[in-house]
């Protein structure tokens, strides 16, 4: 098989998988078994959470290497799945028209529309406020904020506004709502709406990413993805905050 | 008890449908969820630190995560990122900028250490369970020895 279009494949294959939320680690070692699976006699790859960097040594003794940037971040869980698998059952015996193909088809797989995450990101918040103690009210609450900010998280993402700001703007915009919702006395609790709606922002993903990569000796992706969490957790505080302090400022009410 | 563990295993289902998750692992990251939460409540109950309370319920979520996903043939991390959601502190997170707002300077600083311990602890229990594994593969496979 022709060595450059190898290692563009396996770069493709990389980029797929980070771009969805893979584990640095374990791409790593995806992209190594392709690539010496379709014949090369050496490959070391090199990932990062922003980029894939890519080098490949034929049986000729010729090198080829390869940087790519990787700026697009989503959570798609089942193309991970999916991509690993495909991954796995790949063997020189195929031929690189027949692999891209497959490759293709996993990538134009359907997923879930918009109103599948918006409708579950709401149940999700109603049972996690009712799980902190809220009643029905608080609960029925939760479930349209989440909603909404769901809604209005997917929509900056779309437009590619700062990933760290959309967070503040998310923390802001849900104890906007929370605190409205006790101004118009259909709640007697802000405080678990809060904390109900927060978790659909909170990054666990990246966390548990972080921890994995740690483990498998990838230091630094592991203090890349750890510093990452830290900052859109403290972007959700300070977006919590600063909607807490203008209420504050306003109505001169204690919320706790 | 039951039903707690029951709204956490929902609140994972919908998170495993955010995380655009398909078919029977759905099910499987909603389980974790429930169980994870039950493993706190226990220890919670039983008078332990919050700390250890959340390690040992991470360590519980890692374990059942690793040999479901074996199973399932699926990495690990997608049913421990499901999982772990139910434990993550984001009440904590409000609480210490709620603190913070009212000028409760002390309560705030230690809601916020709080919070950051028990983020420390769910990830030393999902580091935890994963060496375990490793561990526990290592001699009962000859065969991933090579690698």
């Amino acid at each position: 098989m022709e060595s450059n279009s190898v290692l563009l494949f396996a770069a493709d294959l990389g980029q797929a998988l980070l771009e969805n939320g893979g584990e640095t680690a374990r791409i790593e070692k995806t992209i190594n078994k392709v690539c010496g699976n379709l014949g090369m006699e050496r490959s070391d790859a090199f990932v990062l959470p922003t980029g894939i960097m890519l080098s490949i040594t034929d049986s000729m003794g010729k090198t080829y290497s390869l940087v790519r940037r990787i700026d697009k971040r989503e959570i798609n869980l089942e193309m991970i799945s999916q991509l690993g698998r495909f991954a796995g059952s790949i063997t020189g015996s195929e031929s690189m028209e027949a692999l891209k193909e497959r490759f293709e088809e996993i990538m134009v797989s359907p997923v879930y529309s918009l109103w599948v995450s918006l409708l579950f990101g709401g149940a999700a918040a109603f049972c996690f406020t009712l799980l902190f103690g809220g009643g029905m009210r608080e609960g029925f609450i939760a479930f349209v904020v989440g909603f909404l900010v769901k809604l209005l998280v997917s929509y900056l993402e779309g437009v590619k506004f700062n990933r760290y700001f959309n967070n503040v703007i998310g923390g802001f915009v849900i104890s906007l709502l929370a605190l409205a919702s006790l101004r118009l006395s259909l709640s007697q609790d802000p405080g678990v709406i809060i904390s109900g709606a927060i978790m659909l922002l909170v990054p666990g993903l990246i966390m548990v990413n972080s921890i994995r990569d740690f483990i498998a000796g990838d230091l630094v992706s592991g203090a890349t993805r750890l510093v990452e969490s830290l900052i859109i957790g403290g972007a959700i505080a300070v977006g919590t905050g600063v909607g807490l302090a203008l209420w504050v400022r306003l109505y001169g009410e204690v919320v706790l | 008890m039951i039903l707690p563990v029951l709204l956490s295993t929902a609140a994972t289902i919908g998170f495993a449908f955010i995380f655009k998750i398909k078919g029977i692992s759905i099910l499987f990251a909603g389980i974790g969820g429930g169980l994870g939460w039950l493993l706190y409540l226990l220890l919670d109950n039983l008078g332990s630190s919050f700390i250890l309370s959340y390690f040992l319920a991470a360590f519980g979520i890692g374990l059942y995560a690793e040999f479901a996903a074996r199973f399932l043939k699926r990495s690990p991390a997608v049913l421990i990122a499901c999982g772990i959601i139910p434990l993550v502190p984001g009440e904590g997170v409000y609480r210490t900028m709620a603190f913070a707002i009212h000028n409760k300077l002390d309560e705030s600083i230690s809601t916020g250490a709080k919070t950051l311990a028990i983020a420390a602890g769910i990830g030393a229990g999902i580091a935890f369970a994963a060496s375990i594994t490793k561990l526990f593969i290592y001699f009962l496979s000859p065969s991933s020895r090579k690698e």
